[in-house]
């Protein structure tokens, strides 16, 4: 009788641990992962309209002497450029409640110019300009794509934007993992251009 | 004698009794967590429900985008209208949105699909810089001192009609939404449950796109 007792006791601690243990892994399962983070990054590309006009201003480009002309035109084109952060350098440390998160800065990923967007009417000549002819034109044509990619690169506003777009999908993403298993967690920021650290526990900075 | 083993087997069954007391407790107790764990597991549909996720996609700032458009006006003589007096170039930003509030969502937790319905795209903004204003004349009695504030006019006129008309905004703008409600949900489901496919289209355009 005893053995049996003995056996039904020994039943009951494993049925215990059983139920403990089972527990433990499903709340492991769910925190911020790295591939959604990259998932993200990939999905905060933005493809930027980009309508832009080149500026053709060459001095003395014919004639002589008195006879000197400028050869000035300018071009209106459109393209697409497309900015954002490079995924496979974001990286994520989830440490019990602070997910620290290391961010590249946004940068042009691509640039295309639309080349039906370049017609007859793209091109506006000066009036006292020299001759304005098809190999001008193509010089024209090849600097625009080159010209369009140095504006967007320096358009500062344009950058953060998409930088800004990045780390408010990426921390919503964190929060909402938190809320769905009932943790407030505090992201931090680690910048990978300079290397600056900051915390943010209000949002973007 | 008799009375010895009268208290040991009274013994045995009280021992027995709160064994098996014990062993209904923790079956009872393991029943109610395969139970309830069952019910949860089956009810991660219960966090993908309609209410979290329109919590997950408010996000007024994410549903604006930006173009560039930096353009050139033409300016006719106002006496001879056939007559071009100059060219203007400017450079402006196109803001192009949708309204968050009007955002529709379904969830069909039987077939595991989500639906958004982003509505339509529009013109939410333009603004010229007047500082960038750069002149080609063709007619030099049309450079004086008002030419700027005339100049300025056209500009704006310039970039409402044309970015108006211009496709490529909107279909960029849809597609940037797209992809903000996708990166939004789909990181969010694909963890709770993979099995679900989410849908998100543009009100008006004919092409979805399933993105799970």
């Amino acid at each position: 009788m005893k053995k049996i007792i003995n056996v039904l006791l020994i039943m009951a601690v494993c049925t215990m641990c059983v139920a403990c243990g089972k527990d433990e892994m499903q709340q492991k399962e769910i925190e911020p992962g790295a591939s959604q983070m990259k998932t993200i990054c990939e999905l905060a590309t933005m493809d930027c309209y980009y309508h832009n006009v080149a500026k053709y201003n060459k001095e003395d480009a014919s004639g002589a002497l008195w006879w000197k002309k400028d050869r000035e035109f300018w071009i209106e084109y459109a393209g697409v450029v497309t900015i954002g952060i490079d995924a496979t350098q974001v990286n994520i440390n989830v440490e019990e409640n602070i997910v620290t998160i290391t961010i590249p800065a946004a940068e042009i990923l691509g640039c295309k110019v639309d080349a039906s967007t370049l017609t007859k009417d793209s091109f506006i000549v000066a009036k006292d300009s020299a001759d304005v002819e098809a190999e001008h034109e193509t010089e024209a044509f090849q600097e625009a794509q080159a010209k369009m990619i140095q504006a967007a690169s320096e358009d500062t506003a344009l950058l953060a934007n998409a930088q800004q777009r990045a780390q408010e999908l990426l921390e919503k993403y964190v929060k909402n993992v938190g809320e769905c298993v009932g943790k407030e967690y505090q992201v931090k920021w680690i910048y990978l251009e300079d290397n600056s650290e900051m915390n943010d526990e209000n949002g973007i900075e | 004698m008799n009375d010895k083993k009268g208290i040991k087997g009274f013994r045995t069954k009280y021992l027995m009794m709160i064994a098996i007391a014990v062993v209904i407790l923790f079956v009872v107790a393991l029943s109610v967590k395969v139970v309830f764990s069952g019910i949860s597991k089956k009810d991660s549909p219960e966090i993908i429900t309609k209410s979290t996720l329109e919590k997950i996609i408010n996000i007024s700032d994410l549903s604006t985008f930006e173009a560039v458009y930096n353009g050139i006006a033409k300016v006719m003589n106002e006496k001879k209208p056939d007559k071009v007096d100059y060219y203007v170039s400017y450079e402006a930003k196109v803001r192009a949105g949708f309204d968050v509030e009007r955002v529709e969502l379904d969830v069909d937790n039987d077939k595991k699909v989500i639906s958004v319905t982003i509505p339509e795209i529009k013109i939410t903004g333009i603004d010229v810089d007047i500082a960038s204003l750069d002149y080609i004349f063709m007619n030099d009695k049309a450079n004086e001192s008002t030419v700027s504030e005339q100049a300025y006019k056209k500009c704006i006129e310039d970039v409402e009609n044309e970015s108006s008309s211009e496709n490529a905004i909107y279909t960029l703008a849809g597609q940037n939404a797209k992809d903000v409600i996708t990166a939004l949900i789909n990181p969010f489901i694909e963890q709770l449950d993979d099995d679900y496919e989410l849908t998100v289209k543009i009100e008006g355009a004919d092409n979805n796109e399933k993105n799970n």
